[in-house]
C-alpha cells in the first residue's frame, strides 16, 4: 500500500528543501520526495512508508549539518592556524 | 550558545537519533526535532543539550576545544607499520567454489616464495621501527610451508610483544606444525562453515571428518582462547541458524564472525549473486543475532557473540579502535599493514591482492624489497576518508563508518560511486540501525548482551533521551 505525506516546510527550511528532497531518494530509494512551493509531498510503498515524517525531517536536518559542519570544520582549522 | 552540527536518522518508530560529528548520540522525539529545526527550544532542552556538549558558549573555550578534541578522537591515526599478512604459498589442498584467492593446486610449482623473497620478507621485518608486530600467514595453506613460517617467527624474537596467527584450513596436522602451534604467541584461524555436512559440502568433499578431527584435537590440546574460527555462509542458502551456532558453541567457540560469500577471487563466477546482498540475508542476519541475544540471556556463564557487530558496536562506544582494517576512517592503503604475495608483490590489504589476481584492476604496491609509496599508493590514499563526501556528510553514521575502496572496486570496478549506491554503504546504514535500535529496545536480555559484547559491567542505560 502506497503511503503518502505532505510536509508543510518553514520560510526558514526553504533553502535547504530542495537538497533534502535529493538526498531523502539517495539514502531511501523506495521514496519519492517531490518538492511544491511551500511543501514537500514524500510517498513510499516500502516499510519506509511508515516513517516518512522521520524521515523528511532527518533529510532536512542533515542537510542544514552538512552545511554547517563545512563552516565549522573552517572554524577548527583556523582554530588550528591553518 | 552555539548549536554544534547534529545530525538525524529517522528510527523504525517515531522517534529520531541525533549525532554530533563526534559521535555522541541521544534519541529524540519529533517535537523536540521540530523545536530543534526553528531554534525555539525550550529550557529543558537546551539544559540538556547544554550538559552533553551539543550547545557551546562561544566564550567558552574549553567546551570548544574539549568538542574539537572528541571530533579528532574519532579520526583514525594509523601508526607505523606493524602488521604484515605473508602468503608463503598459493597452494592449497582444498578447492573451496567461493576460495577468495583463486588459490592453485597442491602440486603445482611456482607458487611459492624463492630464497629470494624470504631473505626480502626478513629484510623487511628488520626495517620495521614498531617494538610490537602481528603477522598473519594466509594462503593457499601457509602450512604447506612450515619451514617458511618458521623463519619468520624466528626473525621476530626482537619485538618486546608477538602475535601471529597462521589462517589453515586444518586438512593436515603433522608433529612439525604443532610444534609451531604450541608457541603462546601464535594463533590459529580456521574456517567452519557449520555442522560437519554444510562443512563438507562446502569445502571439504569428503575429508570433513579429518577437519573436524583435527579442530577438536587443537580445542582440546590448547583451548578455545587459541582458537578462532569463521563461517562463510552462501546468502542464498544459509545454514539452519541454531545448527551453526551449536557447531561453534559445542566446542567452546563464542565469538562467530556471519560472513556471507565474499565477491572475490572464485566466488566472482561462481558465486556471482554474492555482489550485493538482499533483504534476505540482512532478515538472516538479525535473526542470528536475537537468536545469540536470547541464548545468552538463558545461560548467562556464556557469551556468544558475532563478531562484526560486536566491531560496529565497539565503532559506536569506543573511539580510537581503528585496528579492524575493514572498517576504519580514514583507511589509509599500506601504511600501518601491508600484504606481501607468494610472488613478493605488495598489496596494500588481501582483498587487494584478491582482486589483482582475479584480473579485475592491478592494486599492486611494488615487490618486497623496494619502496611502495608509488602511484597506486599515493591514489588509493588520496580517496581513503569518508570526511568530505557529499553523502557521508549527510548521514548520521559517519563518525562510526569507514572506507574501503578495496571494496567498491571489487563490487563496482570504480571508487566513486555515489556512496549511497554501494553495499557497503548500504550494509552499515542497515548495520547502525539495527545497533541504535538494540541500544534504545528495553528488554533485560538484549541489554544484558550489548553489556557482554561491550565488556562493560556497568548497568547505566548506554542511550539517552531527550526531554
Amino acid at each position: 500500500m502506497k503511503i503518502r505525506l505532505r510536509v508543510r516546510f518553514a520560510p526558514e527550511d526553504a533553502k535547504h528543501a530542495a537538497g533534502a528532497a535529493h538526498w531523502c531518494r539517495q539514502f531511501y530509494p523506495s521514496v519519492s520526495a517531490v518538492l511544491e512551493q511551500d511543501s514537500v509531498l514524500l510517498e513510499s510503498d516500502a516499510p519506509e512508508g511508515h516513517r516518512l515524517a522521520g524521515i523528511w525531517a532527518s533529510a532536512l536536518f542533515n542537510e542544514r549539518a552538512a552545511l554547517e559542519q563545512a563552516a565549522f570544520r573552517l572554524q577548527v582549522l583556523d582554530r588550528l592556524g591553518q | 550558545m552555539t548549536a554544534l552540527p547534529l545530525r538525524c536518522r529517522p528510527a523504525a518508530d517515531d522517534g529520531l537519533l541525533f549525532v554530533n560529528d563526534s559521535g555522541s548520540f541521544f534519541r529524540g522525539d519529533p517535537e523536540f526535532a521540530s523545536r530543534l529545526l526553528s531554534g525555539r527550544l525550550e529550557q529543558a532542552d537546551e539544559a540538556f543539550l547544554a550538559d552533553r556538549g551539543h550547545l557551546v558558549d562561544e566564550a567558552d573555550a574549553l567546551s570548544f576545544d574539549a568538542h574539537t578534541f572528541n571530533v579528532a578522537e574519532r579520526i583514525g591515526r594509523a601508526g607505523t607499520l606493524d602488521y604484515l599478512i605473508l602468503v608463503p604459498t598459493l597452494r592449497c589442498n582444498l578447492a573451496c567454489t567461493y576460495c577468495q584467492v583463486s588459490r592453485v593446486a597442491e602440486q603445482a610449482r611456482g607458487f611459492d616464495w624463492s630464497d629470494a623473497h624470504l631473505a626480502a620478507v626478513l629484510e623487511l621485518i628488520d626495517t620495521l621501527s614498531a617494538d610490537q608486530v602481528k603477522i598473519e600467514f594466509q594462503g593457499g595453506e601457509p602450512t604447506l610451508r612450515p619451514d617458511l613460517i618458521r623463519a619468520v617467527i624466528e626473525r621476530c624474537e626482537r619485538f618486546s610483544a608477538r602475535q601471529f596467527v597462521i589462517c589453515t584450513n586444518l586438512q593436515e596436522l603433522s608433529p612439525e606444525i604443532l610444534q609451531l602451534f604450541d608457541r603462546s604467541d601464535l594463533f590459529i584461524s580456521t574456517s567452519l562453515d557449520g555442522d560437519p555436512g554444510t562443512h563438507e559440502r562446502n569445502r571439504t568433499k569428503g575429508r570433513g571428518s579429518k577437519f573436524f578431527a583435527n579442530l577438536d584435537l587443537l580445542l582440546s590440546r590448547y583451548g578455545a582462547e587459541k582458537i578462532s574460527a569463521l563461517p562463510t555462509v552462501d546468502p542464498s542458502s544459509p545454514p539452519e541458524i541454531d545448527a551453526l551456532i551449536d557447531a561453534f558453541r559445542s566446542r567452546g567457540l563464542t565469538k562467530i564472525f556471519l560472513r556471507p560469500i565474499n565477491f572475490q577471487g572464485f566466488a566472482r563466477k561462481r558465486h556471482s549473486h554474492s555482489r550485493e546482498q538482499d533483504g534476505a540475508w540482512r532478515s538472516y542476519y538479525e535473526r542470528f543475532v536475537r537468536r545469540l541475544v536470547e541464548l545468552n540471556w538463558a545461560n548467562q556463564d556464556t557469551v556468544l557473540e558475532e563478531s562484526y557487530l560486536s566491531i560496529c558496536l565497539g565503532r559506536v562506544f569506543r573511539p580510537g579502535r581503528d585496528r579492524h582494517v575493514d572498517l576504519r576512517n580514514p583507511n589509509p592503503a599500506g601504511v600501518d599493514y601491508l600484504v606481501v604475495d607468494y610472488d613478493g608483490s605488495l598489496y596494500p590489504t588481501d582483498e587487494a591482492r584478491m582482486l589483482t589476481r582475479s584480473g579485475v584492476i592491478d592494486l599492486k604496491l611494488g615487490t618486497v624489497g623496494s619502496d611502495w609509496k608509488g602511484e597506486t599508493w599515493r591514489m588509493l590514499n588520496s580517496h581513503s576518508t569518508n570526511q568530505f563526501d557529499p553523502a557521508c556528510s549527510r548521514c548520521a553514521y559517519q563518525p562510526y563508518c569507514g572506507r574501503d575502496l578495496v571494496d567498491d572496486l571489487s563490487r563496482y570496478g570504480r571508487v566513486d560511486m555515489a556512496r549511497t549506491s554501494t553495499e557497503f554503504c548500504r550494509k552499515h546504514q542497515w548495520l547502525f540501525d539495527l545497533i541504535f535500535e538494540l541500544v534504545y529496545d528495553k528488554d533485560a536480555a538484549v541489554q544484558h548482551s550489548l553489556r557482554r559484547w561491550l565488556r562493560l559491567d556497568c548497568e547505566a542505560a548506554l542511550g539517552e533521551a531527550a526531554p
